[in-house]
C-alpha cells in the first residue's frame, strides 16, 4: 500500500451499470463492478483489458464525464463526484474517439481549449508553440484546418489538447489508435517526458506491447472486474504480460 | 483568471465557439439568400407605382409589409433549423466529452449554446432588417427610424424561438425539438382566440384564472406581431406593448434557466 499523500487517484467499490433494451423491458447491464484501485504520484499506470472490459467507462467516471452508479472516487486526496470541476484544472483526458471540429484550424482549437482554463494570452501562445513542437508539427501546418488532417495527425492533436494546460494527472484512452510507428515513438517520448516531470499517467489500452513497455504498474480488467494489479516486472517474471493477461482473461471466462 | 470572472469568460468562449459553428452552417446562408430575394420584392410597390394594385395603400406601407413577412418567416426558419443543426453537432457526445473533461460546468455549456445562438439570430435579423431599411430608404430618401423599432420585435421573437428550440432539445435531443417549437408557435398564434373562447364559456373564476395563467405561459405571437404592425404604422391597433414584451423576456429567461438546469442533470450520462 502506498502512503496516503503519495496516492493521486483512488477508487472504492466503483460500480457502473447501463440500462439496455426496449422501454418496458429494460435490463441493467453492469459495465464496471466494484473497482478498487490506487494510482500513485509520478507513475505510469497501465490499465489493460480486452474490448468491452469497461476501460472507457472507468475513465469516463474518473474524468467526471459520467456519474458512477455506486462507489467513491478520490482524486488528489479529496472525494470527487461527477459535476464537480475542482480537480479538472489538474487533469488531462484523451478520449478514445473524439469529434474535433473540422472547421477550426489547429491553432484555433488549441487556443480555445487553453483559454477555457483561464490562461493568459501570452501563456496560451507559449503553450501552443510548445505543444506543436512536442508533436512535431512545423509552423506552416499550424494554420491547417482540422478537416484536412489525417486520422493520425488528429490523434496527435487530441493528445496535446489534453496537455495544453500542463496537468498533473493525464488519462490516455487508447492513445495510439491511428498512429503510425513513428508517431507511436513520439507518444512514448511524450509519456517519458511527463514521467520525468513527475506527472502521473493513467494509460488505458488493449495494446500489450505499449502497456508492457511504458507502465510501472499494470491493472488487468475484464468484464468490468479488476483481475489483478501488480508492478510490470512481476508480469515479466511470470512469463510476460501477454501470457499472464491471456491466462487472467480466459480464466475469468 | 479565477472565480466568477473565469465562469463568465468560459461561457463567453463557448458562446463564441457556438456562434462560429452556427455561422458556418451552409443551411443558414441558403435561408439568408432566400430572405434577401424576398426582401428585394419590397421594391415592387415602388416600381408598380399604382396604389390600386396594393389596396390603395402608400407604397411605403406595402413595401414594409413585404419586408415584415420576409423577416418573420425567415427568422423562424433560421432559429429552428440552424439552431437544431448546430446543437446536433455541438452537443454530440464525442464532441461534448472534450468540454465535459474541462473545468466547465454543464450549465455553462448550455448557457454558452444559448448565447451563441442568440448572437447568430441577432446578426441574421440585423442583416435582413438592414436589407428592408435600405430598400425603403432608397425610395423614400428619409431615415425612417420606426422601421428598426417596428422590426425589432422580430429579433425578440427570434430569441424566443431559439430559447424554445434549446429548451425542447435539452429535454429530447432530436428533431422533435423543432417540431415541438413549431407547435408552440402555432399555439401562440391562437392565444388571443383562446382568450375569447374562455371568456365566453362562463367558467367558475378559479378555472378562468387558471386558463388565463396557462395562456400567459405561451408565447403571445399574435400580440407581438400586432405590436410590430403598430410600430410599422400598418394599422392603428389598440395594443399596449409593455406587458407582452415583458412576458416574452420572462419566458426567454425561464426557458433558459430550465434548459441549463435540465442539461446539468441529463448530461451526467
Amino acid at each position: 500500500m502506498a502512503s496516503e499523500e503519495n496516492v493521486v487517484l483512488k477508487t472504492q467499490g466503483l460500480f457502473k451499470e447501463y440500462k439496455s433494451g426496449p422501454v418496458f423491458f429494460q435490463k441493467t447491464i453492469p459495465a464496471v463492478v466494484d473497482l478498487d484501485m490506487e494510482v500513485r504520484r509520478g507513475e505510469v499506470f497501465g490499465f489493460l483489458g480486452p474490448n468491452g472490459a469497461g476501460k472507457t467507462t472507468t475513465l469516463h467516471m474518473l474524468a467526471g464525464i459520467s456519474r458512477p452508479s455506486a462507489g467513491a472516487i478520490e482524486i488528489f486526496g479529496r472525494s470527487f463526484r461527477c459535476g464537480q470541476i475542482w480537480p479538472l484544472h489538474r487533469i488531462g483526458y484523451v478520449p478514445e474517439s473524439t469529434y474535433l471540429p473540422g472547421d477550426m484550424t489547429m491553432t484555433e482549437l488549441l487556443s480555445f481549449f487553453a483559454r477555457l482554463y483561464g490562461l493568459p494570452g501570452t501563456t496560451v501562445r507559449e503553450r501552443i508553440s510548445r505543444m506543436f513542437e512536442m508533436i512535431g508539427f512545423v509552423l506552416r501546418e499550424r494554420a491547417t484546418f482540422v478537416r484536412s488532417l489525417s486520422m493520425g495527425q488528429r490523434r496527435l492533436l487530441d493528445l496535446v489538447l489534453a496537455l495544453v494546460h500542463d496537468p498533473d494527472l493525464v488519462f490516455f484512452d487508447e492513445p495510439t489508435v491511428y498512429l503510425d510507428p513513428l508517431a507511436v515513438e513520439r507518444f512514448r517520448d511524450i509519456v517519458g517526458m511527463l514521467k520525468k516531470k513527475g506527472k502521473t499517467v493513467f494509460l488505458s489500452s488493449h495494446t500489450l506491447p505499449l502497456i508492457e513497455r511504458l507502465s510501472d504498474r499494470v491493472a488487468v480488467i475484464a468484464r468490468g472486474r479488476l483481475l489483478r494489479v501488480a508492478p510490470a516486472q512481476d508480469f515479466a517474471a511470470e512469463g510476460g504480460l501477454e501470457t499472464v493477461f491471456l491466462q487472467l482473461v480466459k480464466g475469468g471466462a | 483568471m479565477k472565480g466568477p470572472l473565469l465562469f463568465f469568460w468560459q461561457v463567453r468562449l463557448i458562446a463564441g465557439d457556438v456562434y462560429r459553428a452556427a455561422v458556418r452552417e451552409k443551411m443558414m446562408y441558403g435561408f439568408l439568400l432566400l430572405s434577401f430575394l424576398f426582401i428585394l420584392m419590397a421594391n415592387v410597390p415602388y416600381m408598380v407605382a399604382d396604389p390600386k394594385v396594393f389596396d390603395n395603400q402608400p407604397a411605403l406601407t406595402s413595401s414594409l409589409q413585404i419586408g415584415f413577412v420576409a423577416i418573420h418567416i425567415f427568422v423562424l426558419l433560421i432559429a429552428v433549423f440552424v439552431s437544431l443543426n448546430t446543437m446536433q453537432s455541438y452537443l454530440a457526445f464525442e464532441r461534448l466529452v472534450l468540454l465535459l473533461s474541462r473545468p466547465v460546468r454543464r450549465w455553462q455549456i448550455m448557457a454558452g449554446v444559448l448565447l451563441g445562438l442568440y448572437q447568430m439570430i441577432l446578426i441574421n435579423w440585423f442583416l435582413m432588417t438592414m436589407g428592408v431599411w435600405l430598400v425603403v430608404l432608397s425610395h423614400e430618401r428619409m431615415l425612417l427610424p420606426f422601421v428598426w423599432s417596428g422590426l425589432s420585435v422580430a429579433a425578440l421573437l427570434g430569441i424566443l424561438y431559439v430559447s424554445l428550440v434549446v429548451f425542447f432539445y435539452s429535454l429530447m435531443p432530436n428533431m422533435m425539438a423543432g417540431v415541438l417549437t413549431i407547435f408552440v408557435v402555432i399555439a401562440g398564434f391562437g392565444v388571443s382566440s383562446a382568450r375569447l373562447v374562455f371568456a365566453r364559456l362562463g367558467w367558475p373564476v378559479f378555472f378562468e384564472k387558471a386558463a388565463r395563467l396557462g395562456l400567459n405561459a405561451l408565447p403571445q405571437i399574435n400580440a407581438l406581431l400586432g405590436i410590430s404592425m403598430k410600430e410599422l404604422r400598418f394599422f392603428h391597433l389598440d395594443i399596449s406593448s409593455g406587458f407582452y414584451i415583458l412576458q416574452s423576456f420572462l419566458l426567454i429567461a425561464v426557458l433558459g434557466l430550465f434548459s441549463c438546469s435540465t442539461f446539468e442533470r441529463r448530461s451526467q450520462f
